[in-house]
């Protein structure tokens, strides 16, 4: 046995440029599944944390409904199990708190508001007198007021005593902030007035995506709905908003450290057998002098086992503190994050149990095949067989013999392939995605999408819509704009939302539109006609003609031109207005434009509660997807960089040691080194080429389920593919791996010692 | 008829830490052109040693190696590869062909692909029919002939073979030598080689002995037989 240990510990001197790519190996690959998985797990739980214990609304929704609907969908949302609240409100209204001088949300309320407001109080009462106010207790302890206090405060030049008649915990909150909250910076202040103002908003809190909500919410309240994913002011953004950024990050995370795993896996298991198989003849002396199996097995395995075990072991405590901490690190720079606790440590470790186990089951299988043969074959240089392919004596030789190698030594080549193809993979999609998404922008954004962000305010306080929209276009900040009054409506047993456009409007631009008809999703097929009944408390039915289609693209959106309803229903504008439906003003923000401070000049300067909505898919939301992606592209190139560095020094010993005689032999017969040196390298290029062409489907795979979980916009989808630029690139990267590896083998090659080479047994 | 090859005070040390383990101490001798030499001595006198520094496989400590004028110790290593491609050729005692091709392509691997020679030079060695056979299908003999073959042609001048009947059997052995005989004899190549064989040595026109890393006799043989005289 000591013997044995003897020749274990010398056997890695002997190859240890082997046993160093083994430990290289499992430290890398622990390294980055530990740290990744780690750094996933704890974000995705860290954020989940925050969330819940700020209760925080996952949706904000707009829509103007009557009181009585409101009313309605509150009560059949809370027997649905649905968490609804904050309704009618005046949102996104930023007054100055002369107490505490900061800039904070202030929320109106009559008296019937608090029927569908649920906050829960955790000090004092609800607001019984005009000027009484209800605040986020978070708020009040960040600013030390409490109960009794006043609040002196400005809504539109007036000046206001509000008190504070109670502290709460409320179950909407959009903060203000990039992404969590930053209570000191902001609060939810609740004003109990009598004046009916207010834009309707409310929250939800759920599980369920955009599109289950909005048609539970149609359902509910027999409406429909306009809603986006986060709703409010610009800068304004749900934790839910955020998470779905994270969720990005996260399945990336989530699937980033099985790829290194799964390679890692595979490599180990060449090494291992390969290991094994080289080690035959050793065995078949071994076994013939009578040398117990499991002796053999033990010494065998003892290099791997502690190899794989301590740099493992490393790469699992290294990665669970570095790799967080640089991550998130960079995540915070694009979000503020809530502190992160670690979790899932044991994920770790529990990736190093089963490389443990992999090496030891390839060597299990590796050496027990080598037992069922008998020790003199064994000691007999066995060759290996069925590489008898190209038997034309034309081809190359340099060719016919690197694609024979290539075939014959079919593990090392196969799994050595199928690893490059992953590491690969993953490049293709970091290219992939970029491709993919960016293309979105260019194909969806600007066809379908004109708008970025939507002022709307309630048609009932008569403004002159069309001063609204001139003074968007002088301002210069909007590229182009588009008005359009809006109100849910039932056709053919369908909730749709009707909008009414001024024909003239040089921005509107839809296929198929003219001034004479009606304008429908093609999903409702081919219709002559179409009555329309208008939801309000006063019915109205109208019976139009069609024209026109435009693409379905999700929304379920009726458009009539002005003209055409005031000349067959010339009461429609008035009825409309008595209403209280909505009015909306679409803008297209020139790039870096604030809308925010355009609707904030509004407010100022007309006294109405202006709403201002930054789309969700506008054409700044997609930037800042675009940063997301190209954060995740960065993390996926830096990986696939450090595998494949870790895999070309592996996969080079490990062709080294196969053909270092047949390299011998060139070198005693005076071939040339570049022939020699062709010899490798055609064998890798052939790998890296099959690698290559795999990395595609592999990278789909993964860039779609990237896709799935990112895709914040229903309705638009991204088509997956990759530009022949990409592809190129990614040819080039290939390459660069390639020659890299190429030229460490070469390396080797030349200071390899002909004499003691061929000195060693087959 | 000139010198061929010209050892002079070759020494060769191997070094393990500050050990120094001197194994071939100060050798010098002659082969001439056309000549048929012996190199013969103990195990671990250093036969295959001088046997690989000429051949320009391994570096001397001291001392010079002539190859028709010209010290190879003085080769650069782009040198000593031209060297080792055109002038000398090589056979083991281990055949080291290369596994994965053929018997023929084996040939064609330094003959620059002409295959017509490459047959021809099969042929003379008698494996006609063995040319598309691999490494593994071939017997220690037939494959010592196509090590042979491979060997010649380049058509060396000097051929070094270091103990080619070793591992084979007699009716083997006697093949290998009487082809390697003959192209001393008919195709006038010069021929050091190393045997263990006492019956190889009414072959030789010379026989240099060593013994420990010296030079223990040089013996020159005035009328050497041929393979078929050789009774053994
Ligand atoms: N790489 C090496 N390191 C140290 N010593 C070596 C090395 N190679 C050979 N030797 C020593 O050099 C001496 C000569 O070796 P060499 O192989 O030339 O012997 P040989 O005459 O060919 O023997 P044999 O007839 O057994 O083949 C031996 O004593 C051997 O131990
Ligand atoms: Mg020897």
């Amino acid at each position: 046995m000591k013997l044995l240990l003897l020749k274990s510990i010398r056997d890695f001197k002997t190859n240890i440029l082997l046993n160093i790519s083994i430990f290289l190996l499992a430290f890398v690959g622990i390294f980055l599944f530990g740290g990744l998985n780690v750094t996933g797990i704890s974000l995705k739980s860290s954020i989940d944390e925050f969330y819940l214990s700020h209760n925080l609304a996952s949706y904000t929704v707009t829509q103007e409904l009557p009181f009585e609907k409101m009313k309605l969908l509150y009560e059949r949302s809370k027997e649905d199990g649905l968490v609804l609240d904050g309704a009618k409100q005046l949102d996104a209204v930023t007054l100055n708190v002369g107490g505490i001088g900061r800039n904070i949300e202030v929320s109106l309320f009559t008296r019937n508001d608090f029927v569908v407001n649920t906050p829960q109080i955790v000090e004092g009462q609800l607001p019984e007198e005009t000027f009484e106010a209800l605040i986020d207790l978070a708020f009040a302890k960040e600013n030390g007021v409490k109960v009794g206090d006043t609040l002196p405060i400005n809504i539109e030049g007036q000046s206001y005593e509000t008190v504070i008649s109670g502290l709460a915990v409320f179950p909407d909150h959009l903060y203000k902030g990039d992404a969590i909250p930053q209570i000191a910076e902001t609060g939810i202040v609740k004003i109990f007035v009598d004046l009916d103002i207010g834009a309707n908003t409310f929250y939800v809190k759920t599980d369920l995506g955009e599109v289950d909500l909005r048609l539970k919410l149609e359902m509910l309240s027999d409406m429909p709905f306009s809603m986006s994913r986060v709703i409010g002011k610009s800068d304004n953004v749900s934790v839910k908003r955020v998470a779905s950024d994270i969720d990005l990050i996260t399945s990336l995370i989530s699937i980033l450290p099985w790829v290194c795993l799964i390679s890692l896996c595979l490599i180990l298991y060449v090494n291992a057998s390969k290991r094994a198989e080289d080690e035959g003849y050793n065995i078949g002396i071994m076994c013939a002098n009578g040398v117990s199996k499991s002796k053999i097995v033990f010494s065998l395995m003892l290099p791997y086992l502690v190899n794989v075990f301590i740099g493992g072991l490393l790469g699992a405590i290294l990665g669970i503190i570095v790799l967080p901490d640089v991550y998130i690190n960079l995540l915070s720079r694009f979000y503020t994050l809530p502190s992160v606790t670690l979790g899932g440590l044991m994920v770790a470790f529990i990736a190093l149990v089963v490389l443990m186990v992999v090496t030891t089951v390839a060597l299990l299988i590796a050496v027990s095949s080598l037992f069922m043969r008998t020790p003199t074959s064994l000691m007999r240089s066995a060759h290996k067989s069925g590489s008898k392919i190209i038997k034309s004596t034309k081809a190359p030789i340099v060719l016919k013999l690197s694609l024979r190698n290539f075939i014959s030594y079919k593990k090392k080549s196969i799994f050595s392939t199928v690893s490059a193809a992953l590491c690969l993979g993953l490049l293709v999609t970091s290219f992939m995605l970029d491709d993919s998404v960016s293309d979105l922008n260019r194909t969806v954004y600007g066809k379908y999408y004109n708008y970025d962000y939507t002022i709307s305010w309630n048609a009932g306080d008569k403004l002159d819509y069309t001063e609204l929209s001139e003074r968007a276009m002088q301002s210069g900040l909007f590229e182009n704009q588009m008005f359009c009054l809006e109100f849910p409506a039932k056709y053919d047993g369908k909730n749709v939302l009707v909008s009414i456009m001024d024909e003239n409007n040089p921005c509107y631009k839809i296929d198929g539109f003219n001034a004479d008809g009606v304008c429908i999703p093609k999903s409702y097929g081919d219709v002559e006609s179409i009555d329309i009944n208008l939801y309000s408390q006063i019915p109205l039915e109208m019976t139009l003609p069609v024209s026109g289609s435009y693409k379905d693209i999700g929304m379920f959106g009726i458009i009539v031109p002005l003209a055409l309803i005031n000349q067959m229903y010339p009461d429609f504008y008035y009825l409309y207005m008595q209403s209280g439906l909505n009015t909306k003003l679409y803008l297209k923000q020139k790039p870096g434009v604030d809308a925010e401070a355009f609707t904030d000049e509004l407010r100022a300067d007309y006294s109405v509660a202006f709403n201002g909505t930054l789309h969700s898919v506008g054409s700044k939301r997609f930037q800042e997807l675009f940063t997301v992606i190209s954060v995740t592209e960065l993390v996926l190139i830096v990986i696939c960089g450090i595998m494949m560095a870790v895999m070309v020094l592996n996969i080079s010993s490990l062709s080294l040691s196969d053909r270092i005689r047949d390299y011998s032999i060139f070198k005693a017969l005076g071939i040339g080194g570049d022939k020699v040196n062709a010899l490798s390298s055609l064998e890798n290029v052939f790998s890296v080429l099959i690698a290559y062409l795999l990395a595609f489907p592999i990278g789909a795979l993964i860039s779609q389920k990237i896709i799935k979980a990112v895709a914040v916009v229903t309705g638009v989808v991204a088509y997956l593919h990759i530009t022949v630029i990409s592809a190129l690139i990614l040819f080039v990267c290939a390459a660069i791996f390639t020659v890299i590896g190429n030229i460490l083998i070469n390396n080797k090659i030349k200071r390899v010692n002909v004499v003691s080479a061929l000195k060693k047994e087959e | 008829m000139g010198v061929l090859l010209k050892v002079e005070d070759l020494t060769k040390s191997y070094f393990s830490g500050k050990n120094e383990n001197r194994v071939i101490k100060g050798v010098s001798f002659e082969v001439e052109e056309g000549e048929f030499a012996l190199l013969m001595g103990d195990s671990g006198s250093g036969k295959s040693t001088i046997l690989n520094i000429v051949g320009g496989m391994d570096k001397a400590t001291s001392g010079r190696v002539f190859i028709l004028g010209s010290n190879i110790l003085d080769y650069s290593d782009k040198q000593l590869n031209e060297y080792r491609r055109t002038t000398v050729g090589f056979v083991f005692q281990s055949y080291n062909l290369i596994g994965n091709l053929s018997a023929l392509e084996n040939i064609l691997l330094v003959n620059g692909n002409n295959v017509a020679s490459a047959r021809k030079l099969l042929d003379d060695m008698g494996l006609k029919d063995r040319a598309d056979a691999f490494p593994s299908e071939l017997s220690g003999g037939e494959a010592q002939r196509v090590a042979l073959a491979r060997a010649m042609s380049k058509a060396p001048s000097l051929l070094l073979c270091d103990e080619p009947t070793g591992a084979l059997d007699y009716e083997n052995s006697r093949k290998v030598i009487s082809s390697i005989v003959s192209l001393n004899k008919n195709e006038g190549i010069t021929i050091l080689m190393v045997t263990h064989n006492p019956a190889f040595l009414p072959l030789a026109d010379k026989v240099i002995r060593l013994k420990s890393g010296w030079i223990e006799s040089i013996t020159v043989n005035d009328s050497p037989l041929s393979v078929s005289e050789l009774k053994w």
